[in-house]
């Protein structure tokens, strides 16, 4: 399980780095898409196979509003993967020691599955647990979104850093909190469609009505713009 | 269930009325009326005990959400009516979807859900109108920037507050820990800065000073119609959820002292101070608007000081009936800029004059929003200050809080002036007889009939929204004398 559970993550932080650091449109959709899908199967057990796919069509959905408000140019990356790459790799290891804290005071105070003293450690703490990969996840993305959300100017790759930031909150209250139940899923499900809506009119009125987004239905005779 | 399909009917209807608006937009407009009036018939008639159990949550009815909702409902009706009035289809769907997500985050058993569809809703209510904001917006690129910043903080205010929320549920916050865990002094200091946390996410939510460039920005550049729904009341719902989870988490003996009451105090009034000042000072009727909801707010934030049953008793009635009176004082401020075509003070001399209905209605608003002594308004407000500032201080922030007397006052002096530019080439609005009248009954007649109606809606459309602010000032000065809400 743990195997399966590395896998996902490793999945989340690569969909991630490519989400904020490809220089085509397409690619950093697909990154994006790949976070978002893999996302909610960082849990242990799984959640219900409906709230799965509450949560996998909503990041589709997510996704494909963000692509289809890209403009047809390539845009311009920052730092670039390398530099997304490391700061996703720092903010899981932030996660990871958030989440280590969190179930170490946990077991040491009497929490969940705690003793009754301080200092009388009464189970082993799993690092690579589904909970410890979820915080490690949720410091990666909040690490490569929250730059861009916060200062990018408003485009494709801000649009995408404001789902990944979504994301990173969901994934940190899986984490901590348990995993989200039926009614809060719809909800978490709305905001993901109604941040990427956002960005997309966002990405929409920064591009302006000169230029097409690359996600538009080409004109009759027109050749096709991907990229 | 009655609950549940109330909010699917404003949601749907909500969605509906804002993707058909944008291709026929009285179809669009019209769709939300009569969602607006299905939601106040389903608000009406919900069983008192109505709740849905969905899985490990739910939704639970109680006497909040039905006044909300019925609250709401009336007032979507009577925007969506002045919308057509004033030529946008930018407030109707998102107000409607905005009330959907409040309804369902007032009724949700648990904050998570609350706060997520908060964000959702809001992120409607501010990017619709926004981006349909015409060249009043101001330039592409501020209207733009404008949005990027009221978008991040919108999402920033709902990822703090479940940020906070999750961590109040974790093995090592307040809920989820043991009663062991609770008595230390760092779990003290951790539920200050918990508390801290929620109420920067409201400041940043409602655009309190000084996070309210943002929302002044936005609030200029959209018609003031689309103000209510994501001002007023979004505000109000975001509050609402934020104190009961404060209060079952964090609890009084926390807010009552401290840095923590110190820091929400001083939040607090530097909105209530400079929000009025503002209001004030500033000669358009938008800023007017702006910074009076966020003054409301500012008033609203005190509850969080103390966080005591009778304080979040009267922030519950604070906010329902000044939302109530903002959206009816929005209002009153599109529909005297459609009627006069002007929207600073200066050059709105003697518009009471020559729009008298306007001038009831405003006047109904101005005595709602001030309140007197003994009605539910003004005695919550004195509540929330006195409960917060006990003594003298308390006193000079309630009359400081009071200043809705002088900047409402201002507008209803150059009211009663005498008529300038505008205003004064203005014929004033009152009720002619048509000349049209049938002499049989025929098929060709009720043609006749039906066009004069068409035409007199047309020649009286004015006053007609002046009717339309008046039933909105009437719901403000209900709200305000008997709306208290326990």
């Amino acid at each position: 399980m743990t195997a399966a559970l590395v896998a996902v993550f490793g999945a989340i932080w690569l969909g991630a780095v490519v989400a904020v650091s490809a220089r085509d449109q397409w690619t950093a959709a697909i990154g994006l898409a790949v976070t978002l899908i893999a996302g909610p199967l960082l849990a242990d057990p799984l959640p219900s196979p409906a709230l799965l796919g509450a949560l996998m069509v909503a990041g589709l959905l997510a996704a494909a509003l963000v692509r289809t408000s890209a403009p047809a140019r390539p845009e311009a990356v920052g730092a670039g993967w390398p530099a997304a790459a490391l700061l996703a790799t720092a903010g899981a290891f932030a996660g990871l020691g958030v989440a280590f804290a969190v179930a170490l005071a946990s077991v040491q105070l009497g929490g969940l599955g705690g003793g009754a003293f301080p200092g009388a450690p009464t189970r082993d703490v799993q690092l690579l647990s589904a909970e410890g990969l979820a915080a490690a996840g949720a410091g990666s993305l909040l690490a490569v979104s929250l730059g861009p959300a916060l200062t990018g100017r408003a485009g494709p790759r801000h649009a995408a850093a404001l789902v990944l930031l979504v994301e990173a909150v969901l994934l940190f209250r899986t984490a901590v909190a348990g995993a989200a139940v039926e009614l809060e899923v719809v909800a978490w499900a709305a905001l993901m469609v109604a941040v990427a809506a956002a960005g997309s009119v966002l990405t929409r009125l920064a591009v302006g009505p000169s230029e097409e987004p690359s996600g538009a239905r080409p004109a009759e005779g027109g050749a096709s713009r991907r990229g | 269930m009655t609950l549940l399909a109330l909010i699917a009917v404003a949601g749907v209807g909500g969605v509906a009325s804002m993707l058909v608006g944008r291709i026929r937009r009285a179809l669009g407009t019209t769709i939300g009326v009569a969602t607006a009036l299905v939601v106040l018939i389903l608000a009406i008639a919900m069983p008192a005990e109505d709740s849905v159990r969905i899985g490990a949550s739910g939704l639970v009815l109680t006497d909040l959400v039905r006044g909300i909702a019925v609250v709401w409902s009336i007032s979507v009706m009577v925007l969506a009516l002045l919308e057509l009035g004033t030529g946008t289809s930018t407030v109707t769907g998102p107000a409607l979807l905005a009330l959907a997500v409040a309804v369902a985050a007032l009724a949700a058993t648990d904050p998570f859900t609350s706060f997520a569809a908060l964000g959702a809703g809001s992120l409607a209510g501010i990017i619709v109108p926004g981006a349909g904001a015409g060249p009043s917006g101001g330039a592409p690129s501020v209207r733009l920037a404008t949005l990027a910043r009221g978008s991040f903080a919108i999402l920033g205010a709902s990822v703090l507050a479940i940020g906070v929320v999750a961590w109040g549920a974790s093995p090592i916050g307040p809920i989820g820990a043991s009663p062991f865990v609770l008595s230390g002094e760092s779990m003290r200091m951790a539920l200050g800065a918990g508390l801290l946390t929620i109420v920067g996410a409201v400041a940043l939510r409602a655009g309190l000073i000084p996070l309210h460039v943002w929302a002044a920005r936005f609030m200029e550049g959209v018609t003031p119609l689309a103000v209510p729904a994501a001002f007023a009341w979004g505000t109000a719902a975001f509050v609402l959820v934020a104190l009961a989870w404060s209060q079952v988490t964090i609890g009084e003996s926390i807010a009552g002292d401290g840095l923590e009451h110190l820091v929400i105090v001083g939040l607090a009034v530097t909105s209530v101070a400079f929000g009025g000042l503002a209001a004030m000072i500033h000669d358009d009727l938008e800023h007017v608007l702006g910074y009076s909801i966020l003054q409301d707010a500012g008033v609203a934030v005190l509850a969080f000081a103390t966080l005591d049953t009778e304080a979040v008793a009267a922030a519950r009635t604070w906010l329902v009936a000044s939302a109530a009176t903002k959206t009816a004082f929005a209002a009153w401020v599109a529909v005297t800029r459609t009627a006069f075509a002007e929207h600073r003070l200066a050059e709105l001399g003697g518009w009471a004059r020559r729009g008298p209905i306007l001038g009831v209605a405003f006047g109904l608003t101005w005595l709602a929003a001030v309140g007197i002594p003994g009605t539910a308004l003004f005695d919550a407000r004195t509540e929330l200050v006195f409960g917060a500032l006990p003594g003298l201080p308390g006193v000079v922030v309630l009359v400081v809080a009071l200043t809705p007397i002088g900047y409402l006052g201002r507008v209803a002096i150059a009211g009663l002036g005498a008529p300038v530019g505008a205003v004064a080439a203005t014929p004033p609005t009152t009720f002619r007889v048509p000349g049209t009248r049938a002499g049989g009954w025929s098929r060709a007649s009720l043609v006749q009939v039906a066009r004069s109606v068409s035409g007199g809606v047309q020649e009286y459309r004015v006053l007609l929204m002046a009717i339309g602010v008046l039933v909105l000032a009437v719901v403000a000065i209900v709200l305000s004398v008997a709306g208290r809400l326990g």
